[in-house]
């Protein structure tokens, strides 16, 4: 029988990192709350019969939103067989709160103090032997970023685990686990004895699900916990709060010695720069504008342009034709195995190498903890809004990849702000996405702030989005408020740096070689026939030209009317690489900066490529996305006014974009003026609307409830 | 068509149709939707949804014509906790 142990613990608290040392697994590691959404597992390295699960980070076990529902789930149905609970030791209060909890349910339990070295840096001490016999459970110091420790808390979970459950410690004051003692009398011919004290004290706290439970016995617990109420002049839930900090201060007073300095750590300094309320916006400014353009226009430009020219242009591509032509291969086949299968998946491949060089910079500022500063800093900018900062980790999180963004948006408690962060996350570059961008930026040789502008235009968008649909009754609401430790820097780890850079690189070949195969080799096949099946048409009668033309007359207001770049959008919708593998087939070039830049330039104009990438940045993600959506949203109805919403917004953008951009470059204009001159204003006019008095009241309605 | 074509046209076939198996595999399996690697992945974007109706009396399922609901007091639970 496989023994279990859960970790558990407050947000940020060094669990998944914990749990990678544990188990030898690789699980992504973040600096911020609600990189877990959900539990993971693994075996403990050395015992074939023990799993380790790593729960979501919680502050109580009174759930509130989805992720804090799957670790006290995880406690409360499937009884596992220990608990560690890691405590963040530089903040002891604040965690030992949810350690009360969990030692509430007689679950084997052992501390890890985790962060020693944190409290050890600060000159601080921790009388750990003390802290033991308070609390009345096994407490071990760690560092889970150092992998110190965590052995023998594991080591501690099995030898206890194996003794079995057993009554908690009653600690809090005498007049409160009187009552509890009386509640638990009422309880005990349908509790079991190791389950009393959780019910009894869940049962005081009023906890609705714990009371629907035992609605039998309700009527003889409730009179003793209101006379209670009354004499504390304070309501259950309160009294239990405060019945637990007042236990924890006392502890924390009598086994922490707080260092008479103060403290001032280099983290603190930097700070005091980098999240400085004038510096901040600026600061992250030129960091990712630095990242992108050493990603995409100088070191991974170099990298990327020696692959396309001397790889692929030079090796991969003349010696496989070759190849093929002596082996007297038809040249069909040759032509879908070069233009087709090569000309497709080397268009993506060619720019693996920026994508790393990005990657590692992206890695690198999360890991070092700056991506978190991020977060706070930008809600300062979203709260001014009536939007939470809260929404920018699963947009940081989605620059990765749009789908885990979108899941990310669990962690956020209003619906209304859950809701508008599902539907805008996508509109930041993922990785994906990339290969446009870098493609276009090329394209567009002297425009070196194409690249670092699209991870602006994606948190534009969603800031533009998120105000145009909180004037919406369905959107209504506040923010969810935002609070987060600024965890400290420190220098990124290499290990994690290139695990994660090797994992995503991986994922990209990966896909290129199934996903955008595939869909290279259809678009070949689809551009290489006719409507009556000949092969080797003129490409403008191909199958695929005659599917284009069919909507292509939809995009001609954006500057890209061609049936080519309606195709290439349309292919996106199946992952967004295909645009360049579909434009490297169609085109004809079979890697990307020079040679795929130089086509590229010679299909668009400078502003008709910007309006390409614009809404292709925009526009609903791939299908892959679109499911997540489906899955956050609830219902394919609001999943497809989502989508709607994202391309309509894409839509009016890029024609305000493409009008505006023809009518101040000289380039002429066009009757689409009109159409773009009323899309601004009714933008405008969304942006800057007042609620209307209704809507107010249902504010309203919601702030008096809220209150209750 | 001379043999070596058929020859290169069946392991043309023979890639495709393994990429195409990976794809309908990894769909089948309800992972790797994102082409990211799911087993590597905190996020878990695989997993179903946690219905919150059942645990905190909202709609989860529904979009409510009416306004979204937070689920409680967020600086209720602030204080709280």
């Amino acid at each position: 029988m496989t023994f279990r142990i859960a970790l558990i613990g407050n947000p940020n608290s060094g669990k998944t990192t914990m749990f990678n040392g544990l188990t030898g697994s690789s699980q992504r590691v973040g600096n911020w709350p609600g990189v877990t959404v959900d539990r993971k597992e693994g075996k403990l390295k050395g015992f074939d019969d023990v799993e380790v699960v790593d729960l979501p980070g919680i502050y109580s076990l009174s759930p509130y939103s989805p992720e804090e529902i799957v670790s006290r789930d995880y406690l409360l149905k499937e009884n596992p067989d220990a608990v560690i609970n890691i405590v963040d030791a530089t903040n002891l209060e604040r965690n030992l709160y949810l350690s009360m909890q969990v030692l509430d349910l007689g679950i084997p339990v052992v501390i890890a103090l985790n962060m020693m070295d944190a409290v050890e840096k600060r000159g601080d001490k921790i009388d750990v032997k003390g802290l033991e016999k308070c609390l009345g459970c096994s407490v071990i110091p760690t560092s889970a970023l150092k992998n110190t420790g965590s052995r023998e808390v594991a080591e501690k979970a099995v030898e206890i685990g194996k003794l079995g459950r057993r009554e908690p410690k009653k600690v809090l004051s005498k007049g409160f686990e009187k009552i509890i003692n009386d509640i638990e009398d009422i309880i005990a011919p349908t509790v079991g004895e190791e389950d009393r004290r959780w019910y009894a004290v869940k049962l005081f706290e009023k906890d609705e699900v714990i009371v629907k439970e035992m609605e039998d016995r309700w009527d003889d617990i409730e009179p003793i916990i209101s006379a209670y109420e009354k004499e504390m002049d304070d309501d259950s839930e309160s009294i239990v709060t405060n019945e637990r900090y007042d236990f924890i201060v006392k502890i924390v007073r009598k086994n922490l010695k707080k260092n008479d300095v103060e403290y001032v750590s280099s983290s603190d300094k930097i700070d005091r720069i980098v999240t400085n309320r004038w510096l901040a916006l600026p600061i992250f400014a030129l960091v990712i504008i630095a990242v992108y353009y050493i990603s995409i226009t100088t070191v991974g430009g170099y990298m990327t342009d020696w692959v396309n020219d001397v790889f692929f242009g030079e090796w991969v591509l003349p010696g496989v034709e070759d190849f093929l032509t002596n082996a007297g291969v038809d040249a069909w086949l040759t032509d879908l195995i070069t233009n087709g299968i090569i000309g497709g998946v080397g268009a993506v491949l060619g720019f693996l190498p920026q994508m790393v060089v990005l990657f590692v910079f992206l890695i690198i500022l999360e890991d070092c903890g700056y991506m978190a500063r991020v977060a706070f800093i930008m809600d300062r900018v979203f709260r001014r809004f009536g939007l939470s900062g809260k929404s920018l980790i699963p947009a940081i999180v989605g620059t990765g990849c749009g789908i885990p963004g979108i899941m990310a948006s669990r962690t956020i408690e209003s619906e209304s702000d859950r809701k508008i962060t599902v539907m805008t996350t996508t509109f930041m570059p993922c990785s994906a996405k990339l290969p446009i961008i870098a493609l276009i930026a090329g394209a567009i040789t002297n425009l070196w702030w194409v690249a670092p502008a699209s991870y602006f235009i994606g948190i534009v968008a969603m800031l533009m989005s998120g105000i145009i649909l909180k004037k919406f009754r369905k959107f209504m609401g506040r923010p969810s408020p935002f609070i987060m430790e600024l965890p400290e820097y420190h220098s990124p780890r290499v290990m994690t740096v290139a695990t994660q850079t090797l994992q995503r690189a991986w994922m990209f070949v990966r896909k290129a070689g199934t996903i955008v195969l595939l869909s290279s080799v259809i678009i070949w096949i689809l551009m290489s026939f006719d409507t009556s099946f000949t092969y080797g048409p003129d490409i403008d009668d191909s199958i695929l030209a005659e599917l284009g033309n069919l909507i292509a007359g939809v995009f001609a207001p954006l500057g890209f009317g061609d049936w080519q770049s309606t195709v290439a959008t349309i292919t996106g919708l199946v992952a967004k690489e295909n645009i360049v593998a579909t434009l490297g087939v169609m085109l004809g070039f079979e890697g990307a900066a020079d040679g795929g830049a130089s086509a590229v330039a010679a299909h668009f104009t400078q502003l008709s490529a910007l309006s390409f990438l614009i809404f292709n940045l925009l526009c609903a993600p791939c299908f892959a996305a679109i499911g997540a959506m489906r899955r956050e949203l609830g219902t394919w109805r609001a999943t497809g006014m989502a989508v709607l919403y994202q391309c309509l917004f894409a839509y009016a953008i890029v024609l305000i974009v493409y009008q505006f951009g023809l009518l101040l470059t000289g380039a002429g204009w066009e009757w689409w003026i009109v159409m773009a001159i009323a899309a601004l204003a009714i933008m405008v006019f969304l942006l800057l609307r007042k609620e209307d008095s209704e809507e107010r009241s249902l504010f309203g309605t919601i702030t008096r409830r809220d209150q209750a | 068509m001379s043999a070596v074509t058929y020859v290169v046209l069946a392991l043309v076939v023979i890639v495709v149709i393994g990429a195409a198996y990976i794809v309908y595999n990894d769909r089948r399996k309800g992972k790797n939707s994102c082409g990211c690697n799911c087993s590597e992945c905190g996020t878990a974007c695989a997993s179903p949804m946690v219905d919150i109706s059942e645990e905190t009396g909202d709609e989860a399922e529904t979009v409510s014509e009416e306004t979204p609901s937070d689920p409680e007091d967020p600086e209720e639970k602030v204080e709280e906790d």
